[in-house]
């Protein structure tokens, strides 16, 4: 119902057993470790088997991975809704390790990989070689015979349009004695005397032109090039069978991302006692934090597992703060992504989800206001909901956009939204559910939404007195808000007067609106030190009224995002019976594409605007009211799920 | 149906409620989706979400587009009625003062609102846990358009009172 109290709490662990504590501890996600400040238990034993887990343990990430690539990929709702990662239940999870032989399969499957991976890089070498040599396909030499004879040298060149000129030229001037030919791609062979060599390599030198080497085979570059390609055609075909070996493996990558995150946990458990105090001979020292209300829990399994292990309540370290976890009733649990969104609050504050749970479910519903969207957006969410496993985080999303329909049906039908069609031309039962009618008359519900603004806005000062009194500052509390609220008070009282809905009280309410004043004046500036410095801040203070001024104002967005609604909504039925009437036979067919379409984009972007600025409204309009810290997230050791779903 | 100045004015009202917001629209949507395109670049699994930050500084848009309608409708021109519409030049100069709030609060908003989400799909790409909070942001600058729209609706409901 709120935010969780913490203790820090200290957890004597019999090492004998360690991981299965530990193991326990980490089904149990209540506890967050921190550092301990004794000496670590770290030995070289332990270190030795650290690096075994880590080894095992990355080896089977990396297999997963790995494997993972060879998955045909599935793109549907249902994978985006539940992932790809397989469901697995506890006794799976005990069954796995005994049965599935993962220490043979990691062998088998990196065998494989290797040999995937030589393949490759063979095939990368050969298309490599293939290139080098394609542009002298037409020599007619094989690769080993010498260049060089008694009289000659030859060296095979790739030269540029721009220099061929050019090094004509030179060699000329140099009196080399020379011969080129040209083979494509601007490669050329070109030999010259030995007694030239000097010179001619100077030549080279000064046009930046290197002799090639090709590679050194057997047969000619043409006969080479057959034979790479035969070599190319088989690696293929070993590298299809190697794929096909690896595909078969596909059926065992459940267990094989299972073991990987079983592997990781252990890696964790060992990870922290390597890291715990060593107090007593086979006794470690842990230290972290756990929830009050689960500490009965703990201590029981603690201590069922030894008795030679067991947990201690002990006091902080200085400045030091607790994680914030909150927890509320399954039915408001939805509304906790809003408060989540925002970040969690202070560990002083107050969890504002039940608070805003009702505010956003009506905000939610009169941005919509429509009972088409409404059970629309009721029944998508309702069937994700039913026919799939959502993960939690969107699934806590999902219900608070189905609570967010039911709320859309009702104002709906309070406001007259039907697919934007004229209420007059609809049974007169739905036309009697009728309150306001935004579009002829939209002041009401101007009015309405301020009022509504009024009314969180007073709750939010309230719950700040609230808070106050909860951390032992009630006099504070009271006399920063209490004035605030005593002029909400008067002003609501007067304007009740000056509309004549209740009876006249000849200036009591402009009276009390006049002692509220002066008491925000007298109080607000009582920290300051000196009288001059206590009235003026006093006085200064007034001006806050122009911040809830506008932060009332502000809820006006409720009525302008529940008018565009219905005018999109009339805009789209408008066009599509235009369409209908000005074209004929296909018409009518356009007319039903153009209404589905349309309706359903009014609807994506309406829910998207609806969602934001209910969002908006609380954590501007009311948050800023009451909550002040904010909190670091209770991060509990829990089993981490990386490649599987464990169903619980 | 008979062409007065009225009329014409009638027109103007809805062609700048439209046209503004459509235009902060287009270069805010345009500032959104340079920054997306070179998130997505970088994040291919960006997509969605960069998609959704890019269409925020739409609604200008659609709220001018809406607009448009509720003041062609008001002035009784949709709906297919035979019937002359008769509007005399003040009612017209009416509609096309209801054209101003939603247009011009459409224009800069949508573009300030696209560089805001520009700045969002940055910083979903170094952490996309904060897709919520850059979509909240962005939204802040969407309240001047929506209270742009509130005020041109409700001097479109008093035209005629």
């Amino acid at each position: 119902m709120a935010v969780l109290s913490m203790q820090k709490i200290r957890l004597f662990v019999d090492r004998t057993i360690a991981h299965r504590l530990l193991e326990e501890v980490q089904k149990l996600e209540t506890v967050e470790f921190t550092e301990v400040p004794f000496e670590k238990v770290s030995t070289e034993e332990s270190h030795a088997t650290s690096f075994e887990f880590n080894r095992l343990s990355s080896r089977l990430d990396a297999l997963v991975i790995f494997l993972s690539k060879f998955k045909p990929s599935t793109q549907n709702l249902r994978t985006i809704l539940e992932g790809e990662n397989p469901f697995v239940n506890e006794s799976s999870l005990e069954s796995i390790p005994r049965t599935f032989d993962y220490r043979k399969k990691i062998e088998y499957l990196e065998n494989l990989e290797t040999s995937l991976n030589q393949l490759r890089t063979k095939y990368k070498e050969l298309t490599d070689e293939r290139a080098l040599l394609l542009p002298w396909k037409s020599l007619p030499l094989s690769l080993h015979t010498s260049l060089e004879s008694k009289y000659t040298k030859t060296i095979l060149l790739s030269i540029p349009e721009e220099v061929l000129g050019e090094l004509d030229v030179l060699l000329d001037e140099k009196g080399v004695t020379y011969h080129i030919e040209e083979y494509p791609e601007k490669k050329y062979v070109l030999t010259f005397l030995n007694e030239d060599e000097a010179s001619t390599q100077k030549v080279l030198h000064s046009l930046s032109l290197e002799a090639l080497t090709l590679p050194r085979r057997r047969g000619t570059p043409a006969e080479e090039i057959e034979r790479i390609d035969r070599a190319q055609k088989h690696i293929e075909e070993e590298e299809r069978e190697t794929i096909k070996k690896i595909e078969a493996e596909l059926v065992h990558l459940p267990e094989l991302k299972t073991m990987a995150d079983i592997t990781h946990w252990k890696k964790e458990r060992h990870t922290l006692l390597t890291n715990s105090g060593n107090v007593f001979n086979n006794i470690s020292i842990l230290e972290g934090w756990c929830p009050k209300r689960n500490l009965k829990a703990l201590e029981q399994s603690v201590t069922h597992c030894s008795r030679f292990s067991a947990i201690e309540p002990i006091d902080p370290e200085p400045g030091e703060t607790p994680p914030v976890e909150i927890r509320n009733h399954p039915t408001i649990s939805p509304f906790e992504s809003v408060t989540r969104l925002y970040g969690l609050p202070g560990k002083d504050d107050l969890d504002p989800t039940i608070f805003l749970s009702v505010f956003f479910f009506v905000f939610f519903g009169l941005s919509l206001t429509d009972v088409g969207y409404g059970i629309l957006l009721t029944l998508i969410t309702g069937s994700l909901l039913l026919f799939y496993r959502v993960k939690k985080g969107t699934r806590l999303l999902i219900q608070l956009l189905f609570l967010g329909g039911i709320a859309a049906v009702a104002m709906g039908a309070l406001f007259g939204g039907y697919l934007g069609v004229d209420l007059e031309s609809l049974p007169q039962a739905l036309q009697g559910l009728q309150v306001f009618n935004p579009v002829e008359n939209p002041l009401p519900v101007l009015y309405l939404s301020l009022i509504l603004g009024v009314l969180q806005i007073m709750f939010g000062l309230t719950l700040k007195i609230v808070r106050e009194i909860k951390n032992k500052n009630t006099f504070n509390g009271i006399l920063d808000q209490l004035p605030w609220l005593l002029l909400f008070v008067s002003f609501i009282w007067f304007i009740l007067e000056k509309l004549a809905l209740i009876p006249q009280t000849n200036g009591l309410a402009t009276g009390g609106i006049l002692f509220s004043a002066l008491f925000i004046v007298l109080s607000q500036g009582r920290h300051e030190k000196g009288i001059i410095k206590k009235a003026s801040k006093g006085v200064l203070s007034l001006y806050d009224i122009v911040g809830y001024f506008s932060d009332i104002l502000s809820y006006s967005r409720i009525l302008a995002l529940g008018l565009a609604t219905s005018a999109l909504a009339f805009a789209v039925n408008l066009i599509a019976f235009l369409l209908k009437d000005m074209i004929p036979v296909v018409g009518g067919v356009l007319m039903v594409v153009v209404l589905i379409v349309g309706h359903l984009f009014n609807l994506a972007i309406n829910i998207l605007g609806a969602f934001i600025h209910s969002a908006r409204l609380q954590f501007v309009e009311f948050f800023g009211k009451f909550i002040t810290g904010s909190g670091r997230t209770f991060n509990p050791f829990t089993r981490k799920t990386r490649f599987i779903e464990l169903i619980k | 149906m008979e062409i007065t100045l009225g009329l014409a004015l009638v027109f103007a009202g809805a062609a700048l409620a439209s046209v503004l917001g459509f235009i902060g629209s287009a270069i805010g949507m345009g500032f959104a989706g340079e920054a997306a395109t070179a998130a997505v670049g970088e994040k291919p699994e960006l997509f969605g979400k960069a998609l959704l930050l890019q269409a925020l500084p739409g609604s200008q848009g659609i709220y001018g587009l809406v607009g448009a309608f509720l003041i062609l409708n008001f002035a009784g021109l949709l709906g297919g009625g035979e019937e002359a519409v008769l509007i005399s030049t003040w009612e017209g100069l009416q509609f096309l003062m209801v054209g101003i709030p939603i247009g011009f609060a459409g224009l800069v908003s949508g573009i300030f609102q696209g560089r805001v989400s520009a700045g969002g799909i940055a910083t979903i790409a170094k952490d996309e846990s904060l897709t919520a909070r850059a979509m909240i942001f962005a939204a802040m600058v969407e309240t001047w358009a929506i209270f742009g729209f509130l005020i041109s609706f409700i001097l479109l409901t008093l035209i005629g009172a």
